[in-house]
């Protein structure tokens, strides 16, 4: 999966679309995966085998943290954000890990917020309404980000 | 929720300063600093270790040292300078570059990288605390062969744990690099694409992985042998003291290429960009790479021909370990190849490139000489182990270490390094270690064990000549630290490419490179 | 060949360095006194060669391209980054002269393993920190202990010419003769090396593992202990003398006459003063090594004698503990390695030495009490 930063108008809507960059295939993984989980068990086998067996919990500890560094990894599979600006409706869909949300603005009353700790850098971009903020352009650039800033501030100005 | 979506929202928020900024940092350029600090202290800790050891080696006879306080010497030398010098040295490297040259914004599971960080000055605290301990620190060998190891005092059991924390925070490294290095290429960069250091630190990652376990089972055992009353290790209670001497050797053959591997992606990363020529024999290189690391696998028992084992298992153990010259050599010949007809210039990076594919096949050749089983039975536990490892190892790794820090200063502090300290540098590291060790080849076939405090008088003249190269090498480091001083301090500014023949993406930022880098990925073509 | 390109890479700094004369200098491993040993140097020499040839190829081809091209030189860069078939080449070469090292090496490998039919064989164990030996064949067993004086290697007296190197009792063999040896140890690894004579094995706690030599040469072998055994791993060497038939004979005869008059002594009461003379010269052997010679030991390491409660205790435990040690540390057990007469003359040595006034005295009848049903096995090495 490479990361997708789309930005465009499709009849008549603007829409935002971004993913976090993953470059691991799944064939990819397994290999990785199971071999390394089949040589650790097959030393550790072997050495219990021998009667010297306490390599065995070890090597479980590790292959379970290596199963769950691929899982964190596979939780980002599906993270996206997308922003969609039709007539008065904004349509808000982000997904990170297990969380995720959709909201609708009315554009009337979203207001666009970026702050920088120092010019051009740090920065933070988000969507207000109704007191409640939603962060987005996560996966931007500072310099992307800002630019998607000046993007949105048109659109919904409009 | 995962640390990448920790990180993730920590996106774009201040960093308290100070302390707690190292302490909580979790950017990839912060920590791979703090790395790279910590094994430069430890480089000298453990070096004027060394310094003591060959103070006490200039003349026969007990000058400086007693036996038992030479013995925690050359264990503690032995034991900083694998776990506390060279790997984490290695560690840093892999947290600068590795997502500069992937185009990540940074590794992937950050959190775990400030802890896999963290706790490596703990073990080192554990380490030297234990100096001061009653019975004074461990002395066993930094190879830890029960019985021995079994009669020690507690400052044993303070080793072992160190050992697991170090070995815990490898792990946490080594997943890091092995899931960024796979999951946060940039669009377009295929893994046949990826600059070789990359592709090193992927294949040490790997076998990082996979043979950790082992080393922190054997340390157990030991564990439980000294205090818990089992008997793995102990002839008396059914166990088998060289059983301990193949488990160990199964992790630490691999983890001899761990120290090795990253040190090719560095000098393959060099040697091209002063030469002005792509690497010669990329696809070779990573074939090269990877048939060295399966290897490792097979070859463990080499370091115990004289353990006496059947005459069938010498000689599969002796050519297992000759094939691995095979891809050793294609790697040497690849570096030459890549050096004709280019169009070489001689800044420091490069001489230490240079400098380490002669010295380094020096020690290869020792290695092949080590190979042959029955010339190792009579090298074996010698002074000529000694000059082969250090070669491969000061020579080989240190050396490579040196050519990285000078390369890639320019990208990380924005200035460019003082070339005739440089070059003094060089110079006088390349003669201090060649007159360190070289003469201790012929110490070892005249004779001389290792780890001994005093010797016969037939081996004074070469000691003295060791002892004087030993501080000469020792000293000359101190230019080193003040290079490196002086170039985070100022200098000429250094531009984006900051070398000529310097290709890929670390170089298309700017120098210095950024707080935050790549936080959209760019696409290769 | 090799040594003559080994010195004069090294003459410059030989010259520049040392004082004394280049004769003292050894490039290669020591002069062969067994056929093994001799297999071992050919083959040494031969894998020298073959690597100084690949050393004088590759870089011969390195230090051409670094002087020519360079880009001070005007030298433009080509832009060639594979050739398969080159490659193909430079990985079948080295494979094929690996080969043609193997061969060799897997004879000799063959030859060294090959411990059968042996004219005699020697048992030698490993102790913390010396040797002992037990000549299967002929009964005769002993210790062989540094001889080197303490002066000499703080420096209060000047070194002699086999400093660190010589014995009190030294390994005798006759020339000529396949000896077997079966090495063992007796507390942690050791390792037995001479190198003259090719032969090299751990001393392995709880294993016996077997080696062999045949010397070719009368005279003396000197070697020392290779695997890392503790404090004195430096201080325990190992002399081998190779003898003629004849002489063999004749030292076989006078050990036995020495293993008579010990087992006489076991026998005998003796006077305070003998056994303080003799202790005294066995705890300079067995003890000082650990708990010094002033009876102080090392903090932390190993106890003090002086004043300890053991010492100036019931006489009981403390023959109990020089007979059978403390497990789990480094004080080994004594009573398979001394004998009635010299625990007896130790332990009345301690009990009486520095501030230890106790007065009392051990006799060995008191000892071969102590030692109890097992005595008889135990008792002296010699009964082994």
């Amino acid at each position: 999966m490479k990361t997708e930063v789309c930005v465009g108008e499709s009849a008549g809507a603007f829409v935002f679309q971004s993913r976090p960059n993953l470059s691991l295939t799944r064939p990819q993984e397994r290999l990785v995966f199971w071999s390394l989980a089949a040589l650790c068990f097959a030393a550790a086998s072997g050495f219990a085998w021998l009667g010297y067996w306490l390599i065995l919990p070890f090597a479980g500890l590790e292959i379970g943290v290596l199963a769950w560094a691929f899982k964190a990894l596979r939780s980002r599979e599906g993270d996206y954000e997308y922003i969609m600006i039709e007539g008065d409706v904004v349509v808000l869909e982000w997904h990170c890990g297990n969380h995720g949300e959709r909201r609708e603005l009315n554009r009337q009353w979203a207001r666009v917020e970026c702050s920088c700790r120092t010019p051009g850098r740090n920065c933070r971009l988000s969507l207000n309404s109704h007191g409640r903020a939603t962060e987005v352009g996560q996966y931007l650039s500072d310099e992307a980000r800002l630019q998607l800033a000046a993007m949105l501030r048109s659109r919904l100005q409009e | 929720m995962s640390d990448a979506a920790h990180a993730h929202d920590d996106h774009g928020h201040g960093h308290p300063s100070g302390i707690m900024r190292w302490l909580t940092t979790t950017n990839h350029k912060d920590i791979g600093s703090l790395y790279l600090w910590f094994a430069l202290i430890m480089l000298f800790v453990a070096g004027t270790m060394a310094l003591l050891i060959r103070a006490e080696l200039f003349q026969p006879g007990l000058q400086l040292t007693n036996p038992d306080f030479f013995n925690q010497l050359t264990t503690m030398h032995g034991l900083l300078m694998i776990f506390g010098v060279i790997m984490p040295a290695f560690s840093g490297f892999a947290n600068w570059q590795v997502p500069l040259m992937l185009g990540a914004p940074d590794m992937a599971f950050p959190r775990m990288n400030n802890w896999a960080f963290w706790i490596l000055p703990v073990a080192g605290l554990l380490l030297m605390v234990s100096f001061w301990l009653p019975g004074g620190a461990v002395a066993g060998g930094w190879t830890m062969y029960p019985p021995l190891f079994i009669q020690g005092g507690i400052s044993y059991d303070l080793t072992i744990l160190a050992v697991h924390i170090m070995g815990l925070s490898s792990i946490m490294g080594s997943i890091n690099i092995i899931t960024t290095i796979l999951n946060m290429r940039a669009p377009g960069l295929t893994l046949m694409k990826m600059p070789l250091f990359c592709w090193t630190w992927l294949i040490t990652a790997y076998l990082l992985i996979a043979t950790m376990p082992v080393l922190a089972g054997a340390v157990t055992m030991l564990l439980t042998d000294r205090n818990f009353g089992t008997h793995f290790f102990n002839a008396a209670g059914g166990g088998d003291p060289v059983m301990f001497q193949h488990i160990f050797w199964f992790f630490a053959h691999p983890e001899v290429y761990i120290l090795i591997l990253p040190a090719f992606g560095i000098v393959s990363q060099v040697i091209p960009t002063f030469a002005r020529k792509p690497l010669f024999g990329y696809a070779s290189m990573v074939y090269a790479t990877a048939s060295i690391a399966i290897l490792s696998f097979i070859v463990w028992a080499h370091h115990m021909f004289t353990v006496g084992m059947p005459a069938a298992a010498q000689l599969f153990f002796m050519f297992s370990t000759m094939l691995i010259a095979v891809p050793t050599g294609v790697k040497v010949f690849n570096w030459v190849a890549t050096m004709w007809k280019g169009s070489m210039s001689f800044e420091t990076p490069m001489l230490f490139a240079i400098a380490f594919v002669c010295l380094f096949t020096i020690g290869g050749f020792s290695g092949l000489v080590l190979a042959i089983a029955p010339v190792d039975i009579q090298l074996h536990d010698t002074y000529y182990v000694v000059a082969h490892f250090h070669y491969v190892l000061v020579s080989g790794a240190l050396f490579s270490i040196f050519a990285g820090i000078y390369y890639w200063l320019p990208k990380w502090t924005g200035h460019m390094y003082n070339e005739t300290l440089g070059k003094w540098h060089f110079w006088l590291s390349v003669i201090g270690m060649n007159i360190v060790f070289f003469p201790m080849h012929f110490l070892g076939l005249a004779g001389m064990p290792r780890r001994i405090p005093d010797y016969a008088l037939q081996f004074t003249e070469f000691n003295q000549i060791a002892t004087v190269g030993a501080f000469i090498f020792g000293f000359s480091q101190l230019i080193f630290l003040v290079v490196v001083l002086k170039t985070i301090k100022g200098g000429a500014k250094a531009t984006d490419r900051v070398w000529e023949g310097a290709e890929g993406l670390e170089w298309t930022l700017p120098s210095p490179a950024p707080y935050h880098t790549f936080e959209t990925a760019p696409v290769v073509k | 060949m090799i040594g003559k390109w080994q010195r004069v890479g090294l003459m410059g700094t030989a010259l520049a360095f040392s004082q004394s004369t280049l004769a003292e200098y050894a490039y290669n491993l020591q002069t062969p006194a067994s056929q093994v040993a001799q297999n071992v140097f050919d083959l040494h020499n031969l894998i020298m060669l073959v690597c100084l040839g690949i050393f004088v190829v590759v870089f011969g081809a390195m230090f051409y391209s670094l002087l020519k091209h360079r880009k001070s030189a005007g030298h433009k860069a080509a832009h060639f980054h594979e050739n398969t078939t080159v490659e193909v080449i430079w990985t079948v070469i080295p494979f094929v002269i690996l080969m043609g090292m193997a061969y060799p090496a897997a004879k000799v490998v063959i030859d060294m393993k090959d411990t059968t039919n042996p004219d005699m064989t020697i048992k030698i164990t490993g102790y913390q920190w010396k040797w002992g030996y037990d000549y299967l064949n002929d009964d005769i067993s002993f210790y062989s202990n540094l001889a080197t004086p303490r002066e000499q290697i703080v420096g209060s007296a000047a070194k002699g010419e086999h400093y660190l190197l010589e014995v009190d009792e030294p390994m005798v063999v006759p020339v000529g003769k396949r000896v077997r040896l079966l090495i063992t140890a007796n507390d942690v690894l050791h390792a037995w090396w001479v190198p003259a004579l090719g032969a090299k094995q751990d001393a392995i706690p709880g294993f016996i593992r077997d080696s062999w030599f045949k010397a070719d040469k009368i005279g003396t072998y000197r070697g020392q202990c290779v695997e890392l055994c503790g404090k004195d791993h430096g201080f325990m060497p190992i002399v081998v003398e190779v003898v003629s038939e004849a002489d063999y004979a004749a030292w076989v005869a006078k050990k036995k006459g020495a293993a008579q008059t010990a087992a006489a002594d076991n026998a005998k009461s003796f006077e305070i003063a003998e056994l303080m003379g003799r202790g005294e010269k066995v705890y300079e052997a067995s003890c000082a090594a650990c708990h010094q010679a002033n009876g102080m030991g090392m903090p932390g390491v190993f106890p003090a004698i002086n004043g300890s409660r053991v010492a100036t205790g019931p006489i009981a435990d403390h023959v109990a503990v020089v007979l059978n040690g403390r497990p789990g540390t480094a004080m080994a057990a004594f009573a398979g390695q001394l004998s009635d007469a010299d625990i007896a003359a130790v332990v009345t040595y301690q009990r009486n030495a520095w501030d230890n006034k106790t007065g009392d005295l051990a006799q060995p009848a008191a000892i071969a009490a102590a030692r109890g049903g097992a005595a008889s096995e135990a008792a002296a090495p010699a009964a082994q």
